[in-house]
């Protein structure tokens, strides 16, 4: 064996030498040399005893194997081999538990079909009695006895009895079995029965016990105090659960109203009647009366907070404000009654001239005392008339007049809201266009209050009256006087507007129309005098209460402020004024000539600007009214200025020109007050638009020197030169072509190398089988020839003696 | 292609083929020769042979520690490519080692600051010959084919830097001023000896001391620096 394994010398001239091309110190060479001649010799001889074998045995359909232990061995003897079979049989009844069972080795057990025959015999009587189970077969006892008995008495009676018929024997044993069969099935049968009996019994007894027992599930949960409340007040009628007052619906309570004033009229007719009054009648009368007066001195108080008796306001803002407001009232209503809604009214008087005469004549002999119900006037006439009538008691009389015909009331009463609506904005209008007092505010004021309540019942009617009014007074300015300064009744209708709906809305039917009409007017009016200046201020105060909520950005407003703040720069203008048209001697109105040296800045006066009698006193006083015009002006910037403060991208581009326009007004003129108060402006836009200039424009950095750019290099922290591309993603279906790739050409390879075996195979097949067929026709051959050589041979030696013969015979002849 | 560099482009930045005149002027190109820069499998990893760390490996495969300075050549290229002559775009750097690699290294490129990694990269750069940049394809180090003559420019003047000749010219002298040619610098990779090639035209040294590699290097650059005015 040793010798074996010793390598074979190969034939230098055999072997393969591989060329290195990268020599790196300390990595293990691989494989330098080869031998593809014994690799060669190899592959040939795997394929002899694989496909050469195989070959062989091709359109062979059988074959013998020889399975017996040791038989194929040749170097075996035959005791060998009959050894070998001994612990072949050994080991394969072997069992590992037996190995414990040490001297039992040797024992042999007798076995019968698997089992040992001791086995057999101990399991018998179970083997029996299982069986009896069975009802199929014959039990196994008798079986036993038919098939080996003998021994007993009775079997060799039986025996004897066989030997007279066997027939008789079989028919024995089957009754019998069949006895015992039935023998067993009754028993069953009877236990079974007594099981349902007992059964029955039992669930007999169950039902009678569930009857007493609890019932599963919650149990009730105990009422406390609260719920035991709350079920007496929703089943038993307590007194506490009924309300003692109802809350009374809308119309319920304005019958209540109606009849409340029809009851007072009564009384005050009857006491009228017995001039006689009773003590409770005087006191609901006077209280009445009392009550109303209370109201009346209210209000007026409220104005004149507000207003001075002039007219003028304590505060300049506020008081153009409510004056403002006061005459868009007036004025809107006057607009609606003119515009859509004249004829209306103009059927109705003709209609009920009459009878407008006859209530007129009873009205006159109670002037004194306001009565409780009215009819309502049939046309604009007979209103003013009643008005007249009850001039102290005005908004008792609009008060009553809107309970007595609520809508709830009586059919039509409607309409005669409505009518009744008209009128009052008719009113309304009409007052703001009367000369301005202190009496025709408070009325406008109480139109305004009417109107608001009116509206209530039917909001679409008024403000078609209102669109109207505005669209009369968009039409006036657009045909007749487009460049007028606003009117009272103009800005009156706008405070109106604003004092009846909701001036913050985006959109809404009549605060746009009356918007746009008020920049209208703020951008197209010329100005030719301070009064007509000091009118716009109001109106563009008006505007400021507009979108001070809103903050919407008004343009022409705040071009209307930079114009005006201009007149107030002498010499060369280096700015434009866009605001509105302006002519040149009016250009410098609010410069002062000298310096003025007035202590106190009155407030503009209403009546003073829209009065057109005042006017001429005015005009002496024209110093003092530059100072409040030019104060309300910065107000008005001051107002501008906190209102779009959170406007950051626009707000320097929209209050930069102000700053500078500002900065060119000579202080030095005005007094101490005003110049401060401007110079205080001035600081507060300057910060705010030092603060908001943070708009910078982007640009690129720059490099401080060009310079070439440094990349840094890849480093991979696990590079193994061995595995190169270890971390590099393979894609997978790539990795697999390659892979089935490679496994084509070499099985490609191997077939080639198969089909090039198996050819020379059938070669060497072929040409052996040649020789041998050489070989065998030679040897036949040769043996032919030698036959007809010896047949020759034989031929010729017969001749010569025949005719030696012959010879001999010829001659004996 | 020009978005990537920052205002000045690499002298080796691809160009269009139109603008055939367009020759790159006045660029310093530098020949490291005969660096010693081997790998080998020590103890299951590759390495960069150098003389302090492996003197037993080296030792038992017969080879003498002292040739293996992979030192040299980092310091050489740290001097080289952090000059202001290689920022401003005139400079080239190639190096071959004793094994006759030849390795061009972009001007871009910025060399690894510590030893260790620097050996690291080179194993990188010797097994998959090439280096790219982190975040780009760009190659930052790659083998390219011999001879180093293919990749210098035509004609211009070649000088190898040797201690052991007569001629002595100061680095700020190498050229002049107005010339537009581009100049190549050969200097030794090596601790000692002397280096012989077949390319250049004159062999000179520019101190009357013997330089190290690294020193030879910083010199020639700053000289060039200081006559192309690139401060």
């Amino acid at each position: 064996m040793g010798i074996k394994s010793k390598p074979r010398k190969v034939n230098p001239f055999e072997l393969k030498f591989n060329k290195s091309k990268h020599d790196i110190l300390g990595r293990k060479k691989g494989a330098q040399v080869g031998a593809p001649t014994q690799s060669r010799k190899r592959a040939y001889e795997q394929r002899e005893k694989t496909l050469g074998v195989e070959y062989d045995r091709k359109n062979k359909i059988s074959k013998i194997v020889d399975k017996r232990v040791g038989e194929r061995d040749s170097t075996k003897t035959d005791e060998e081999k009959t050894a070998m079979r001994f612990v072949e049989e050994r080991t394969k009844n072997f069992k590992r538990a037996a190995k414990y069972n040490l001297g039992e080795d040797e024992e042999l057990t007798l076995t019968h079909g698997g089992k040992a025959l001791s086995d057999i015999e101990k399991y018998d009587k179970s083997m029996i009695s299982d069986s009896e189970d069975d009802e199929d077969q014959i039990s196994s006892k008798m079986v036993k006895i038919a098939h080996f008995g003998g021994g007993d008495e009775k079997s060799t009676e039986d025996k004897v009895k066989e030997k007279i018929s066997r027939e008789d024997m079989i028919s024995n044993l089957i009754a019998k079995t069949k006895m015992a069969r039935n023998e067993k099935q009754s028993q069953k049968d009877e236990l079974e029965m007594m099981t349902e009996n007992l059964d029955a019994k039992f669930s007999n007894l169950m039902q009678k016990l569930t009857g007493g027992f609890r019932p599963t599930g919650r149990e009730k949960l105990e009422k406390d105090d609260f719920d035991k409340l709350a079920f007496t007040l929703k089943t038993e009628s307590d007194p506490r659960a009924t309300p003692a007052n109802r809350k009374l619906t809308e119309d319920e309570l304005a019958q209540e109203d109606r009849a409340n004033l029809e009851r007072l009229e009564a009384a005050r007719l009857n006491s009228l009647k017995n001039s006689h009054q009773s003590v409770d009648m005087d006191v609901d009368v006077n209280a009445g009366k009392l009550a109303k007066e209370r109201k009346n001195r209210e209000k007026s108080e409220r104005f004149e907070v507000r207003f001075n008796e002039d007219g003028k306001m304590i505060r300049e803002e506020d008081s153009d404000e409510d004056e403002a407001e006061g005459s868009d009232e007036e004025e809107e209503e006057a607009e609606d009654s003119e515009e859509d809604l004249d004829d209306l009214l103009e059927e109705d008087e003709d209609e009920l001239e009459s009878e407008g005469e006859e209530e007129s004549a009873e009205k006159q002999t109670k002037k004194k005392e306001v009565p409780f119900v009215f009819e309502m006037p049939k046309n604009y006439k007979k209103f003013c008339e009643l008005l007249e009538q009850y001039s102290d008691n005005m908004s008792d009389v609009l008060e009553r007049l809107v309970k007595c015909h609520h809508p709830s009331l009586k059919e039509g009463n409607k309409k005669l809201l409505n009518k009744m609506f008209l009128l009052c904005l008719r009113w309304f209008d009409d007052m703001s266009r009367e000369d301005l007092t202190e009496q025709v505010i408070q009325e406008m004021d109480l139109a305004q209050k009417t109107m608001f309540d009116l509206l209530k019942f039917d909001i679409q009617y008024g403000v078609r009256c209102i669109r109207a009014l505005i669209r009369q007074n968009w039409k006036n300015r657009q045909e007749k006087d487009k460049s007028t300064p606003a009117s009272f009744s103009i800005i009156s209708l706008l405070r109106l507007v604003a004092g009846l709906f909701p001036v913050s809305d985006i959109w809404h039917p009549v605060v746009i129309p009356a918007f746009f009409l008020a920049t209208n007017v703020i951008s197209n009016a010329k100005i030719a005098n301070l009064r007509a200046l000091s009118r716009q201020i109001c109106l563009a105060h008006t505007i400021l209460d507009y979108v001070s909520e809103t903050r919407k950005y008004v343009p022409e407003l705040v071009s209307f402020v930079k114009s005006a703040l201009l007149l107030a720069i002498s010499g060369e203008k280096e700015f434009s004024t866009s605001g509105f048209p302006i002519t040149a001697p009016y250009s410098e109105m609010l410069v002062m000539q000298k310096p003025q040296k007035c202590a106190k800045i009155a407030p503009i006066s209403i009546s003073a600007i829209f009065d057109d009698e005042k006017s001429q006193e005015m005009s002496e006083d024209e110093e003092n009214l530059k100072l409040s015009i030019l104060r309300s002006i910065c107000s008005l910037t001051q107002n501008l200025r906190v209102m779009y403060s959170s406007q950051n991208e626009t707000y320097n581009i929209v209050f930069r020109p102000f700053l500078e326009i500002l900065s060119k007004i000579d202080l030095s003129q005005l007094p101490t007050e005003l110049s401060g108060e401007i110079d205080e402006l001035k600081c507060a836009i300057r910060a705010e638009c030092d603060q908001k200039r943070k708009l910078t424009q982007l640009s690129l950095k720059k490099t401080e020197k060009s310079m070439l750019k440094m990349l840094e290099p890849r480093f991979e922290w696990d590079f193994d030169p061995e595995r190169p591309n270890k971390g590099k993603k393979w894609d997978e279906k790539k990795v697999m072509q390659k892979q089935l790739k490679n496994e084509q050409r070499g099985a490609i390879k191997e077939l080639r190398k198969d089909t090039a075996f198996l050819a020379r195979k059938q070669m060497s097949n072929v040409k052996s089988r040649d020789l041998q067929r050489k070989n065998a026709t030679k040897r036949l051959m040769g043996g032919l020839m030698q036959q007809q050589g010896e047949w020759n041979k034989e031929m010729r030696t017969k001749d010569v003696e025949t005719k030696k013969e012959a010879g001999k015979s010829g001659g004996k002849r | 292609m020009a978005q990537e560099y920052d205002v000045v482009a690499p002298p080796n930045a691809k160009r269009m083929k139109t603008d055939m005149a367009f020759d790159e002027k006045r660029v310093l190109y530098v020949v490291l020769e005969g660096c010693s820069l081997e790998t080998a499998k020590v103890g299951g990893e590759y390495v960069i042979l150098s003389s302090d760390k492996h003197a037993n490996f080296l030792r038992k495969q017969k080879k003498d520690p002292s040739d293996y300075r992979p030192d040299i050549l980092h310091q050489c290229l740290l001097n080289l490519l952090d000059s202001p002559l290689n920022r401003a775009g005139k400079l080239r750097v190639f190096f071959r080692t004793s094994k006759n690699v030849l390795v061009d290294v972009s001007p871009q490129c910025r060399i690894p600051r510590t030893f260790d990694r620097f050996c690291g990269l080179m194993v990188q750069l010797l097994h998959k010959l090439s280096i790219r940049a982190a975040e780009t394809t760009q190659k930052l180090m790659s083998v390219v084919k011999n001879p180093v003559t293919n990749h210098l420019p035509v004609g211009c003047r070649k000088i190898l830097m040797s201690f052991n000749v007569e001629e002595c010219t100061l680095a700020n002298k190498l050229v002049t001023p107005e010339s537009e040619e581009s100049l190549v610098v050969v200097i030794g990779g090596i601790a000692r000896g002397k280096i012989s090639v077949d390319y250049t035209d004159s062999e000179t040294k520019i101190s009357n001391y013997p330089l190290s590699a690294a020193l030879a290097c910083a010199k020639v650059t700053s000289g060039l620096e200081e006559i192309w005015n690139i401060i």
